[in-house]
């Protein structure tokens, strides 16, 4: 008995990886090959159907045993970096300070920071526009111009959120350098009330 | 209904045949324990301003896209913030609580439950600040989770010798299920790679080392050599492929583990290196070395098989490198 509910343990472990994984690779690859196409595969769309009819049950196992994850790290490419630049203003409009995120005591605290503007890349890859996600994206930009605006008892902070892109061997090789290419800009005020 | 059997006595000999040295479990908590403390504290300054019910990010919008039944910090904070007691204070706590939970776990005391609140605690604030989330952050719920499973207060731990605990049940199957685990692991991650192109081609590896975020800065590493060897970046990016697609099929054969297992580790290594991701890299080689380092996992023989031939149990091969 006990031999059967450590098997079943096992199948049932590995069986939530392998899905988990499964669909992932699919919906990254066909994420990378048809941008923005809505219309799925039927393979992919039975995948969907299988998590989303246990989507409760699998999502709280997947999350308290970290199973709820693919592995395809930087795969199938190495996604594109998102880049803030944050101009500091005095009450004159003058610059004091362009800051990329805000300051931080640790390393690591400034790698986990850094991934917070990836999520710009959802609404790149969504390529239309959804008004609550915008919102969500504008109210982040705030908080985290707010933040660096405190330091600087500023009231005002010009944003600007750019796509990095980085030339490959040969465009270097031609004398190409980095773009950064504007994908969106605002300003906030009222930063200190 | 004699492939049947056949069938269950297969699963039997993979799963169950075999006693094993308890080390790699003893390794496992112990190196668990030690990198989820270490890595919390690599953040203890900033934790307040990432993770804090008002952070830079505030809790209502990193909670955005997040369940009502998961426990996450902020929800923690304001429990107790209906009792009078300030963020702060709920902070202070839950760290010290953390870091007492992995050394616990480290040392074996009242290891299970401990790895439980530790794992509920480690998901409360990477789910609470999802934002921030990396792949070390899913890899030590994981972790936490097999500490949990396995019988890892049972060996070489602060239990056995309050409790006295004994060992009792077969080590096996946990470390089946965890060589699988890793097997699946590295081939979904080589197999997504092969899937694009431009980790064929090289620009995989020249466009990671050159990310404004994702390079390391603590060394003086001038990728732009690259440039000038670019057929090295291309072999890389092979490289990668392989070692991780073919992962499954080659440490799994005794002759060829352990090169397979040096070039995994090797590998990580350079993840460290190049990209600055330590605590990851640590656990990818925390991973591997419970999984395949102490015993020869082929080396199975069913118990009907070793009584039928009065030969004795095979002893785990210790130590590979």
């Amino acid at each position: 008995m006990k031999k059967l509910f450590i098997l079943s343990l096992i199948a049932f472990q590995l069986f939530v990886i392998l899905i988990f994984n499964i669909h992932q690779t699919c919906d990254n690859t066909f994420n990378y090959y048809h941008p923005g196409v809505k219309e799925k595969p039927a393979a992919l769309k039975v995948l969907e159907k299988i998590l989303r009819s246990n989507s409760d049950f699998l999502w709280y196992y997947g999350t308290y045993t970290g199973t709820v994850t693919g592995y395809g790290f930087y795969a199938p490419s190495v996604a594109s970096q998102v880049v803030y630049t944050f101009y500091v203003k005095d009450v004159n409009g003058r610059t004091v300070a362009a800051r990329s995120i805000p300051e931080f005591e640790t390393q690591e605290a400034v790698n986990r920071f850094s991934l917070c503007s990836s999520i710009w890349l959802e609404k790149f890859n969504i390529k239309e526009s959804v008004p609550r996600f915008d919102k969500l994206l504008k109210a982040i930009t705030r908080q985290i111009a707010k933040d660096i605006a405190k330091n600087y008892a500023a009231n005002t902070v010009d944003t600007k959120v750019y796509l990095y892109q980085y030339p490959g061997i040969d465009e270097l090789k031609k004398g190409e350098t980095e773009k950064l290419i504007l994908a969106h800009q605002f300003t906030f005020d009222n930063l200190l009330h | 209904m004699k492939n049947i059997h056949k069938l269950k006595k297969s699963i039997d000999d993979f799963f169950f045949n075999i006693d094993l040295n308890p080390q790699f479990i003893v390794f496992f908590r112990i190196s668990v324990g030690l990198l989820v403390g270490l890595h919390f504290l690599s953040m203890w300054p900033d934790f307040q301003r990432l993770y804090g019910k008002y952070g830079i990010v505030p809790w209502d919008l990193q909670g955005f896209f997040i369940g009502d039944g998961i426990l996450t910090l902020p929800k923690i904070i304001n429990f107790f913030e209906g009792y009078g007691i300030e963020e702060p204070v709920t902070l202070l706590g839950f760290k010290t609580l953390y870091l007492l939970l992995a050394l616990f776990v480290a040392v074996g005391f009242l290891t299970r439950p401990s790895a439980i609140l530790l794992l509920v605690m480690q998901v409360s604030f990477i789910k609470g600040a999802w934002l921030y989330t990396y792949g070390v952050d899913v890899f030590t719920s994981m972790s936490l989770f097999y500490v949990i499973i396995f019988p890892s207060g049972r060996h070489n731990s602060v239990d056995k010798f309050l409790f006295k605990r004994k060992p009792g049940e077969t080590l096996m199957p946990f470390r089946r299920m965890f060589q699988l685990h890793v097997s699946i692991a590295y081939f979904f991650s080589g197999f997504a790679k092969s899937l694009g192109n431009n980790w064929w081609n090289g620009e995989a590896i020249w466009k990671a080392t050159h990310m404004p975020y994702t390079t390391n800065n603590d060394f003086s590493f001038n990728s732009m050599w690259f440039a000038n060897h670019s057929g090295l970046v291309v072999i890389m990016g092979w490289s990668i492929i392989i070692i991780e697609m073919l992962y499954p099929v080659f440490v799994w054969i005794p002759k060829i583990r352990k090169l397979w297992l040096s070039l995994t580790i090797m590998m990580h290594l350079g993840i460290a290196l190049v990209l600055g991701l330590y605590f990851f890299s640590a656990i990818m080689i925390i991973w591997n070395l419970t999984a395949f380092y102490f015993y020869a996992p082929v080396e199975i023989r069913s118990q009907e098989k070793i009584e039928t031939e009065k030969e004795p149990i095979p002893v785990p091969e210790v130590g590979m490198i």
